[in-house]
């Protein structure tokens, strides 16, 4: 993916513009939002506790990359919509829905050599899409872009509380 | 539907006990399919190597040297984390020994591969990502904490009316 401060970047922004939209889309929605965006990313504890090691450990085959696909950040959600009262489900499980979603479709765009991303339908198909191949994780690039937008943005929003 | 804290805690319970089970499902091996991109990677490689001769295959591995231009990969097999070399032929892209790359290509010997396509993460680019991730980190927690609070009795996360300031007394 970009690195998580763009994907960061990127819910805020789409969450934002939404909230003048939709009266419901508090700031507290927003932010749960760029929560969302951070599910797939948990996949990360890879980098700490490889699927191996957990294998080893439990005596069964594992894999931590579900958690980056549909099926496992599917889950994700509903367990983030699950953790707020009844008032704010729907909403919650909106904007976790949709930062989870800025995220996965980001990703998509990732540059490998193999010119295929990644499996982002599992379970429901192994199939790698193609990738356009446009960013590293590691170029600074997506970040300013989307920095800047969400810079913009959060202008706009604070002319538009004063203007209102 | 209102839960209670029990309720809640039931679902979650459940939520996870499906979620384990599709690390499970996932981690069992299943051959590569390059029709739908899926191609051999080196835990195929390593293991299978007469069977992907002359296929193409894809890997991520750090530069151990670089004339050869040899890649040290890791790979997962049997529960435990392996590594092997694979020397990499017609790279056009300069690389520097501990930089990490993506290589696609055809097998061309149990342990060579003429690259068709190569990916270079220079090292300090490794530096930033985990930098700016961290900060991304911070920033969205400390959003979290000032629009989020728990209803301790429901188990309930519910937005604060008033975002939580740092500053206390009047202004």
């Amino acid at each position: 993916m970009p690195d998580l401060l763009a994907h960061a970047f990127l819910a805020y922004a789409i969450l934002r513009v939404l909230s003048w939209r939709y009266d419901w889309l508090t700031t507290p929605y927003v932010t749960a939002g760029m929560a969302g965006a951070f599910i797939p990313d948990i996949v990360k504890i890879e980098l700490l506790l490889p699927s191996a090691i957990v294998e080893a450990a439990l005596g069964i085959p594992f894999s931590w990359s579900p958690v980056h696909r549909l099926g496992g950040t599917a889950v994700c959600v509903l367990i983030g919509a699950v953790l707020v009262d009844e008032a704010r489900r729907r909403g919650a499980l909106l904007v976790l829905s949709l930062g989870a979603t800025s995220h996965l479709l980001a990703d998509l765009l990732l540059a490998k050599a193999s010119l295929r991303a990644f499996p982002v339908l599992w379970p429901l198909t192994r199939w790698q899409p193609p990738t356009p191949g446009l960013y590293l994780s590691t170029q600074p690039e997506p970040t300013v872009v989307t920095g800047l937008l969400a810079a913009a943005i959060w202008s706009l929003s604070r002319w538009r509380d004063g203007a209102l | 539907m209102e839960f209670s804290r029990r309720e809640r805690i039931t679902l979650l319970v459940l939520l996870l006990v499906v979620l384990s089970a599709l690390l499970v499902v996932d981690g069992v091996d299943r051959p590569p399919a390059p029709e739908l991109g899926v191609y051999p990677e080196a835990d195929d490689i390593a293991q299978q190597p007469d069977t992907y001769q002359d296929q193409q295959v894809s890997f991520t591995g750090q530069v151990v040297s670089t004339d050869p231009l040899v890649i040290r990969t890791e790979y997962e097999t049997d529960a435990r984390i392996k590594s092997m070399q694979v020397t990499l032929s017609d790279v056009e892209a300069t690389v520097e020994r501990g930089d990490r790359l993506q290589a696609f290509g055809v097998l061309i010997a149990p342990q060579t591969v003429r690259a068709t396509n190569v990916v270079v993460v220079p090292q300090t680019g490794r530096w930033y990502a985990w930098i700016t991730s961290f900060v991304a980190g911070l920033w969205v927690l400390a959003r979290l904490l000032r629009h989020w609070t728990l209803d301790a009795e429901t188990g309930a996360f519910l937005p604060r009316l008033e975002a939580l300031h740092l500053r206390r007394g009047d202004d």
